[in-house]
C-alpha cells in the first residue's frame, strides 16, 4: 500500500461515548486487508479539511472493521465526530511502532492511562483479553481530570468483573456519587501489588502524567526497559518527513508512538522538546 | 392595440457581468420611457493610473474586468509601446494573438453557455439547463476550461494573468508545454465545430435591423490585437485618430458613458467583427460558417451568439496555427526605456473594440489615461435595439414575455457592466 | 438532509473573484448538486433577500446603497465569507482613500457628478459588518474557494494559510528573483495562496494576496531602498492592490507624498 495515498473508509456505526467523544466503526471500501498491531495509529482524512492522527482501538483480530475513538478538540476532529453513518473519510495507515506485545507474553501487564490517553490502550486490553492464556495478571489504572471525562464506563465494569483483571479509577475532580479514588492516577500506585521482575508497564496520556508514572513505577522496582510510553505529538505526514512530531532525534510517527522509558526519559519535561 | 399601461422594472439584471437594471414604461401602446441604468459604483481607474509607473499599468487595467483582463492588458501594452516607439518582436505578436485566443474562448464560452443560451432554450440559468442539455453544457465548460488553460500557458493564471509585460512576456512557455497545449487544442476542435452547428440551430427570433458595424481590420488576418478601425459606412482610420470620430456623453441615470460615431449609435463586438471580416476568416472557419446555411453579413442581432461560436472556432484554429512550429525565442520581451510622449492602443476585446490612450513623462510615469471599453460603445446601439426589438415583438405581449425579451436583447450584447464604469474624462467644453 | 443554501453577492469589483465559481467547470455543476444556490446574479439566479447558510461577498463597499445591502446580507446569512482583495481589504479602488480623492475624482471623470452617489471611502466589508471568514487574493485562487466551501460544508473552519510567498517559492523550486536579479519582490511580506506565480514567471511579486503574518515591513522597505528604489516607488509597492490593509498602509504611508509625487 502507498503510505501517501489515503484509502477510503465508510462509517458503519457512530456512538457517542461522552459529550465530546465519539467512536466510529469503519469499513475500508476497497475490500483489501488491513493489518495492524495494538498501539499503532491511522491518519484519518476529512476530505478537503485535513488529516489527524488517531489510534486504532479495535482488536486486530476483528475482521474487516476497525474502530476509532475521537475527541472533538479542534478543526478536523470536530468535523470527524460530526459525521453520520454512511459518511466517507480517507485513511492512511497503520503507522508507527505499537506496544511490545510479544515481549509482554508470559508477564503481568500494568496499563496506566490519563485522559483520552486511554484510546491507544484499549486495543491492548482487547488484545490481552482475547489471548488471556498468554499473559499474566492485568491491572488497568485510569485517571481522568473530571469524572465526566470517563468514557467506556460500562467496559470498565465488564473488565473488572473478569478473573485476574484489576481496574482502578481515579478522578481529579469527582461528581457526587463517585465511588472511585479521588486524586492523581499515580496515587493509585500505593495499592498496586506488583511482581516487579515479571511486569511490563504501558503508559499513555499527558506527558507530565507519563513521566510521573514511569518514575513511580521505577520506585516500585520495575526495570526501566519494561516501561513503555505512547507519545502524542502534532503530526502531519506520519512517515518521518516533515518533522512536526519530532522529539529530540526521534520521529514519533515512525520510531514511536510507543517508546521505551530510557529512550525518552531525558527528553520528557525538557524545555523545547 | 390595448389601452394598457405597462411598467416593467427589472431591478437587477441576471446573467450579465456587473450590475445594471432596465426601466421600461409603455403607455397606450407606445414606449414612453426606456432606459438601461448602470449603477455599478465608479472605481476611477483613469484617476489612479495617474502617478503610476508604466510597468504597473498592465496589472492595474486588468482589474477593470475579471472577464476580459487580457483585452485591457493588450490595448495598454500597445498604447505604451507606441508612446515609447517600441516594436515588439514577431514572436511576441504571435503569442499575444494566442493569449487573446484564450480570452475569446473563455469569455465567449462563458457567455454562450452560462449567460445567453438559457434564454433561447427556455431556462433561467445554466444549472437548470445542465439537467436537460448536459452534453451541450459540458462541451461549453470544456471549451471555457481550454481558454483558461491557454491563458495560463502565457499568463500563469486566467483571471488577472501575470505573464504579460510592456514589450512582450516575462517568460516564454517551453516547447513541451506548447506541445501539450497543441494536443489539447486539436482534441477540442470537434467541440468547437459541434458548437457552431448547435448555435446555428438554436431557435432565435428573426429581427433584422439597420446598424453600423465597427471593428478593427488587419491586412491579412482576423482581427485580434492589431489593425485599423473600420466601419461599414466608410470609416477607415488609424487608432490614433479614434477620438476625432468618436465621442462620449454622460447620461444622468448611469455611471457609464455613451459613445457615438459621428453622432450615431454603432455596434462593436463579435457580430460586427464577423460582418466586417468575412474575407479574413481562416479557411476551416469559413467552410464551417457556410455549412450553417445562415448568410453573413447578418443584420439580425440575435446572430451574435452564432458569431461568438464562430469566434470560438476561429480562436482554436488560430491558436493551433500559431503554435504549430513553436520554438522558444531567445528573448521573451524587449527592454523598455521610457520617453515622454503619448500613445494610443486598440484591440478587439471579446465584447468589441477597446481603446486606450496614455500620456507619460520622461520617467515613464502616467500623467493622463483614457480608456474606452466596448460596453460604453454599444450602449446607445443597445437602447435603439431595445426600442426596435420590443416594437417588433409586440408591445401588447404579456409583461413577463416583454421583460424576458428585453433581457434577452440586452444579454445578446454581453454587456460587461464592470467595464462600463470608468470612462474617460468628459470634454468640459461640450457641457 | 437539506442542502445548505448559498449566495454570491457583488459589490464594487471587477467580477474576477466570482469567476472562481464560473470558471470551476464540472466542479460548478457538482457544487450545484451539493448546495442550493439561492442568489448569484451572474449565474442567472436572483433572490436577493434569500436566507442562506453561507454568503460569499465580492467587492468593496463604496456607495450608500451598498452599505444598506451588505447589512441586509449580514442579517440574512449564517456565515459571511469575503472573496478577494476588494471585499477583504478594499481593493484597488481603495486608492481613492489615500488623499480623500473621491470628490475630486468624481468631478474629474463625470460631466454630471451630482448623479454619482458614492461614500467618501471604498472600504472592506469588515469595516461595516462582522465577517466570518476572509479569502485574500486578487483574484482569489479558485482552489482555495472550493476548499473553503468544502470545509464549511463539513462545519469546519477553513484553514487560513498566512505564511509568505517566499515559502511557496521554496516549495515550488522557484529561483528567487530578488536574490538573483535584484527585483523588488514583495514576496517576503505577502501572504501565500497563489502558488508563487510571479516568481515562477520570472517577475517580482506585487503583493496581490495582501499582507502575510508576522511580516517585517521595515526590513522590506530597507531592502527596497537598498535596491535603489526612490521613496515614491516604495510607496507604490505597498500602496497598490491592498493599500487599505493596515499593515501595508502603515508601511507605505511614510514614503507617500500626495499622488505618488517624488520629494
Ligand atoms: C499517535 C497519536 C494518536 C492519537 N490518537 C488519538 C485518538 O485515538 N483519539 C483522539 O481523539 N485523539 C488522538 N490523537 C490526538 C489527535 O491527533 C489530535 O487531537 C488532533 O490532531 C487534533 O486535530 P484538530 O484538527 O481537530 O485540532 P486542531 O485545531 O489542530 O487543534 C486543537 C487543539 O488540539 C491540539 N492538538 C493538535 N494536534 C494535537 C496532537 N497531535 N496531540 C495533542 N493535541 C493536539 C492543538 O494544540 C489545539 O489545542 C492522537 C495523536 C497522536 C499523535
Ligand atoms: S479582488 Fe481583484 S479579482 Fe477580485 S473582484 Fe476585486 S479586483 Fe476583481
Ligand atoms: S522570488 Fe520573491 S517570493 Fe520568491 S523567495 Fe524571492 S523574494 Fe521571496
Ligand atoms: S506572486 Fe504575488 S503578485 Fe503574483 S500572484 Fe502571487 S501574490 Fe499575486
Amino acid at each position: 500500500m502507498n503510505p501517501y495515498l489515503p484509502r477510503e473508509a465508510q462509517i458503519i456505526k457512530r456512538s457517542e461515548e461522552s459529550p465530546n467523544t465519539v467512536s466510529l466503526l469503519l469499513r475500508l471500501t476497497d475490500g483489501q486487508p488491513y493489518d495492524f498491531a495494538p498501539g499503532q495509529f491511522n491518519m484519518l482524512y476529512l476530505y478537503g479539511c485535513g488529516e489527524v492522527a488517531i489510534s486504532v482501538v479495535s482488536d486486530a483480530e476483528d475482521s474487516g472493521l476497525l474502530m476509532h475513538t475521537i475527541r472533538a478538540l479542534g478543526r478536523v476532529t470536530r468535523g470527524l465526530t460530526a459525521l453520520k453513518p454512511g459518511g466517507r473519510i480517507g485513511l492512511r495507515g497503520p503507522f508507527g511502532r505499537g506496544w511490545p506485545m510479544t515481549e509482554a507474553e508470559g508477564q503481568d501487564v500494568v496499563i496506566v492511562t490519563g485522559g483520552l490517553g486511554c484510546a491507544p490502550s484499549v486495543s491492548v486490553i482487547h488484545h490481552i483479553l482475547s489471548r488471556r492464556e498468554r499473559y499474566g495478571r492485568l491491572s488497568i489504572l485510569q485517571g481522568v481530570k473530571h469524572t465526566d471525562d470517563l468514557i467506556w464506563r460500562a467496559q470498565y465494569d465488564t473488565w473488572s468483573a473478569l478473573p485476574d483483571v484489576e481496574v482502578m479509577l481515579a478522578a481529579d475532580v469527582a461528581e457526587p456519587g463517585w465511588h472511585g479514588h479521588v486524586g492523581l492516577v499515580t496515587t493509585l500506585f500505593d495499592r498496586l501489588h506488583l511482581a516487579a521482575d515479571r511486569t511490563v508497564a504501558m503508559l499513555c496520556g499527558p506527558e507530565v502524567m507519563m513521566r510521573a508514572g514511569a518514575e513511580g513505577l521505577q520506585v516500585l522496582g520495575l526495570n526501566a526497559d519494561s516501561i513503555h510510553l505512547s507519545m502524542e505529538r502534532n503530526m502531519q505526514c506520519a512517515v518521518g518527513h516533515c518533522g512536526h512530531c519530532q522529539i529530540g532525534a526521534h520521529f514519533v510517527c515512525r520510531n514511536g508512538p510507543v517508546f521505551r522509558w530510557p529512550e525518552v526519559r531525558s527528553l520528557l519535561g525538557t524545555r523545547g522538546f | 392595440m390595448t389601452e394598457r399601461r405597462v411598467s416593467i422594472h427589472v431591478p437587477a439584471m441576471t446573467r450579465v457581468e456587473g450590475e445594471g437594471s432596465l426601466r421600461l414604461r409603455i403607455e397606450h401602446g407606445k414606449i414612453e420611457e426606456l432606459a438601461l441604468d448602470i449603477f455599478e459604483p465608479p472605481r476611477y481607474f483613469e484617476k489612479f493610473l495617474e502617478g503610476r509607473r508604466y510597468h504597473e499599468v498592465m496589472d492595474i487595467v486588468a482589474r477593470i474586468c475579471g472577464i476580459c483582463p487580457i483585452a485591457y492588458q493588450m490595448s495598454a501594452a500597445q498604447a505604451l509601446e507606441n508612446a515609447f516607439g517600441i516594436t515588439p518582436t514577431a514572436w511576441v505578436r504571435d503569442m499575444r494573438r494566442v493569449f487573446y485566443c484564450g480570452e475569446w474562448l473563455q469569455s465567449h464560452a462563458l457567455h454562450v453557455h452560462l449567460l445567453a443560451a438559457p434564454d433561447f432554450l427556455g431556462f433561467d440559468s445554466v444549472i437548470g439547463m445542465a439537467e436537460k442539455h448536459p452534453e451541450a453544457v459540458r462541451r461549453g465548460l470544456r471549451l471555457q476550461g481550454l481558454g483558461n488553460e491557454l491563458i495560463r500557458l502565457l499568463g500563469a493564471r486566467s483571471v488577472h494573468p501575470v505573464g504579460a509585460c510592456v514589450g512582450g512576456f516575462f517568460r516564454a512557455p517551453t516547447t513541451e508545454q506548447v506541445a501539450a497545449m497543441r494536443d489539447r487544442l486539436s482534441a477540442a476542435l470537434p467541440d468547437a465545430e459541434a458548437l457552431v452547428a448547435w448555435s446555428a440551430a438554436l431557435p432565435v427570433p428573426d429581427d433584422d435591423q439597420a446598424f453600423v458595424n465597427v471593428s478593427l481590420r488587419h491586412p491579412s488576418d482576423y482581427p485580434f490585437a492589431e489593425g485599423r478601425i473600420v466601419s461599414d459606412n466608410g470609416l477607415d482610420i488609424a487608432i490614433d485618430d479614434y477620438d476625432q470620430h468618436f465621442e462620449e456623453q454622460h447620461r444622468s441615470q448611469s455611471t457609464a458613458l455613451f459613445s457615438a460615431l459621428h453622432g450615431e449609435a454603432y455596434l462593436v463586438g463579435p457580430l460586427a467583427r464577423l460582418n466586417l471580416n468575412l474575407d479574413r476568416l481562416p479557411a476551416a472557419s469559413r467552410e464551417l460558417l457556410a455549412q450553417t446555411g445562415i448568410s453573413f453579413p447578418s443584420s439580425n442581432m440575435f446572430h451574435s451568439l452564432l458569431a461568438r461560436a464562430m469566434e470560438i472556432h476561429i480562436a482554436v484554429v488560430e491558436a493551433m496555427r500559431l503554435l504549430e512550429y513553436y520554438a522558444e525565442p531567445p528573448i521573451a520581451h524587449v527592454e523598455v526605456t521610457p520617453v515622454a510622449g503619448v500613445g494610443c492602443g486598440a484591440t478587439e476585446a471579446p465584447r468589441g473594440l477597446l481603446w486606450q490612450r496614455y500620456e507619460l513623462d520622461d520617467q515613464g510615469i502616467i500623467r493622463d489615461a483614457r480608456i474606452v471599453p466596448p460596453t460604453s460603445q454599444n450602449q446607445a446601439r443597445l437602447e435603439v435595439d431595445l426600442q426596435q426589438s420590443l416594437r417588433a415583438f409586440g408591445l401588447d405581449q404579456a409583461d413577463d414575455a416583454l421583460r424576458l425579451r428585453a433581457e434577452t436583447v440586452i444579454r445578446n450584447y454581453d454587456p460587461c457592466i464592470s467595464c462600463a464604469t470608468h470612462f474617460l474624462k468628459i470634454d468640459v467644453e461640450r457641457r | 438532509m437539506q442542502r445548505p443554501h448559498i449566495a454570491v453577492h457583488k459589490f464594487s469589483s471587477c467580477d474576477g473573484c466570482q469567476l472562481a465559481f464560473l470558471n470551476a467547470g464540472e466542479d460548478l455543476l457538482e457544487l450545484a448538486q451539493l448546495v442550493d444556490i439561492r442568489h448569484f446574479l451572474e449565474a442567472g439566479i436572483a433572490d436577493e433577500y434569500a436566507q442562506v447558510d453561507i454568503a460569499f461577498v465580492e467587492g468593496s463597499i463604496s456607495t450608500s446603497e451598498e452599505l444598506t445591502r451588505i447589512q441586509r446580507v449580514r442579517a440574512n446569512s449564517r456565515f459571511v465569507v469575503t472573496l478577494g482583495a476588494c471585499a477583504t481589504a478594499g481593493g484597488l479602488q481603495a486608492l481613492r482613500n489615500l488623499d480623500d480623492s473621491n470628490e475630486a475624482w468624481k468631478h474629474a471623470v463625470y460631466a454630471q457628478p451630482e448623479f454619482i452617489q458614492t461614500l467618501d471611502q471604498a472600504e472592506p466589508v469588515s469595516a461595516h459588518i462582522e465577517v466570518d471568514f476572509e479569502l485574500w487574493g486578487c483574484p482569489v485562487n479558485g482552489q482555495q474557494v472550493l476548499a473553503a466551501v468544502q470545509q464549511l460544508l463539513f462545519g469546519v473552519t477553513p484553514l487560513d494559510p498566512r505564511d509568505k510567498v517566499c515559502m511557496e517559492c521554496k516549495r515550488q523550486h522557484a529561483v528567487c528573483v530578488m536574490v538573483t536579479e535584484g527585483r523588488p519582490c514583495m514576496g517576503p511580506v505577502t501572504r501565500t495562496g497563489c502558488g508563487a506565480l510571479c516568481p515562477r514567471f520570472g517577475r517580482d511579486c506585487y503583493a496581490c494576496f495582501g499582507p502575510a503574518e508576522n511580516l517585517n515591513t521595515d526590513a522590506m522597505s530597507q531592502r527596497l531602498q537598498g535596491l535603489g528604489l526612490p521613496p515614491s516607488d516604495i510607496a507604490r509597492r505597498f500602496l497598490f492592490i491592498n493599500s487599505h490593509a493596515p499593515a501595508f498602509h502603515a508601511a507605505g504611508r511614510p514614503f507617500y507624498r500626495e499622488g505618488f509625487a517624488d520629494d
